[in-house]
């Protein structure tokens, strides 16, 4: 692994913010947050959304402040670096149904491609088959880009339109703090279940600035890692990935060792917020990894994206949200794994998350095939 | 040796760029955006900088759009 030696390249290097978020997201368990779910950008978004109302699934309702700090942690990097650029444009709605279907593919699976890392770190073996179910997806949508697959050019947009979302994110986390939500006034927050555990909400926010800064610093992306190794031979990215998994390991060992906690063991059942149905595993994130590509960067890279002003990943990150909404309104997130009367039930998604899964692939089929370079008519 | 990059609006259209490039027998590789340029696609194409005029015929023959060359 090549060593970054001039302090200021540090902060671009993907390495760096591979190991920041493999130290940073075990100590957001230890102070509160899911098992192995120190980050996770679909989680997170999806009780984003039950914090909202979106969906009445009691149990993942917070307004999760790591979300809101990785977009203005990456406004920051964006202001102080010049490279905030508004711009928007690129194929709205197509970009919204990706959000959509991208995030029923990653709670298929329970967790963005940021949690399968987090989780094959606390030795999670259910990740191995997700993170083979999101190369494979990332695989088809480079097969796409390869046939000359783009959403169209964004265009310069006024500075207004590349403020509202880091602008209403930091307001709404303002209220939902304030209000401190009461059942059914103005936010929801769980009182059980995996939104009630959470840091506490500075540390969060402080934590996803950090994360936000240096990610937009460095382009830090888990999906164009995979993408630009296949694409590309390239490993730029991939070297922060694995760096992230490395970090992780070690904090998980060092955590169980120091407290005793349950940070890191292998298997494939009895895992955290994880099911062992492998086809679906498989097949939740091949969906999440290829609407990913198709979108251009993983869920974590679309909210830096949206923090430089970016409209079209803002798009990306509300239809996340709404897919959030709509998994736990018609049932089609999975179930994880449970121990009833001393024996295991294997978790997995409902007929109808199947069925959701399998309408995202022919989606995202359709969105390849129907969006491709006509390079001779100056496209 | 000097090298320059093409930025490219997508990652598609580097790839392509590619494909026509290498048809054209000039030597080219896409390689991650480096960090002190910015572009809206994280991939650029890099070329040595004597074969410019050669590239710019290229792109210009078959209407693929560019962002802008630099000299890296």
């Amino acid at each position: 692994m090549k060593m970054e030696t001039n302090p200021g390249k540090i902060f671009t290097s993907p390495v760096f913010t591979g190991i920041l978020v493999g130290i940073l997201a075990p100590v957001l368990v230890l102070l509160g947050n899911p098992s192995n779910m120190g980050v996770c950008v679909a989680c997170f978004q999806r009780d984003m959304a039950g914090a909202l109302g979106l969906h009445r699934a009691g149990v993942v309702q917070y307004f999760r402040p790591e979300i809101v700090g990785f977009v203005l942690g990456s406004s920051l990097a964006a202001f102080l670096w010049k490279e905030w650029k508004p711009r928007a444009g690129s194929s709205p709605v197509t970009r919204f149904t990706l959000g959509i279907f991208a995030m029923v593919g990653a709670l298929v699976f329970l967790g963005c491609p940021w949690r399968a890392l987090l989780r094959l770190s606390g030795g999670d073996l259910n990740a191995v088959t997700g993170l083979l179910g999101l190369s494979a997806g990332i695989a088809v949508g480079n097969f796409f880009l390869k046939r000359g697959f783009s959403l169209g050019r964004a265009e310069p947009a006024r500075a207004m339109s590349g403020l509202v979302l880091p602008v209403m994110l930091a307001l709404a986390l303002l209220l939902f703090a304030v209000l401190k939500p009461v059942e059914g006034r103005a936010f929801f927050s769980s009182i059980s279940g995996p939104g009630a555990m959470h840091a506490p909400l500075l540390v969060s926010l402080v934590v996803g600035v950090v994360i936000g800064f240096l990610a937009q610093r460095s382009r830090f992306c888990t999906v164009g890692a995979v993408r630009d190794r296949l694409l590309i031979r390239d490993s730029h990215l991939l070297r922060g990935v694995v760096a992230l998994v490395a970090t992780a390991l070690v904090m998980n060992l060092l955590l169980s060792w120091i407290t005793g906690g349950n940070y890191f063991h292998v298997s494939f059942g009895n895992q955290p917020i994880s099911h062992s149905a492998h086809l679906w595993n498989f097949l939740g994130m091949l969906l999440a990894g290829l609407a990913f590509v198709l979108a251009g960067g993983c869920p974590g890279r679309q909210l830096f994206l949206a923090g430089e002003g970016d409209g079209d990943s803002a798009v990306f990150v509300l239809g996340m949200i709404a897919g959030g909404a709509l998994a736990h309104d018609f049932g089609l997130a999975a179930v994880p794994d449970k121990m009833i009367d001393g024996s295991a039930v294997i978790g997995g998604p409902g007929a109808a998350g199947m069925v959701a899964v399998g309408l995202g692939l022919l989606y995202c089929l359709w969105v390849g095939f129907g969006n491709t370079l006509n390079v001779g008519r100056g496209e | 040796m000097t090298y320059s990059v093409m930025l490219m609006p997508s990652i598609s259209h580097a790839l392509i760029s590619e494909k026509l490039m290498k048809e054209n027998g000039i030597e080219c590789k896409l390689i991650p955006t480096p960090r002190k340029i910015s572009s809206n696609c994280g991939v650029v194409l890099r070329f040595e900088s004597a074969q410019v005029v050669k590239v710019l015929e290229v792109v210009e023959k078959h209407g693929v759009n560019y962002e802008r060359i630099v000299a890296i």
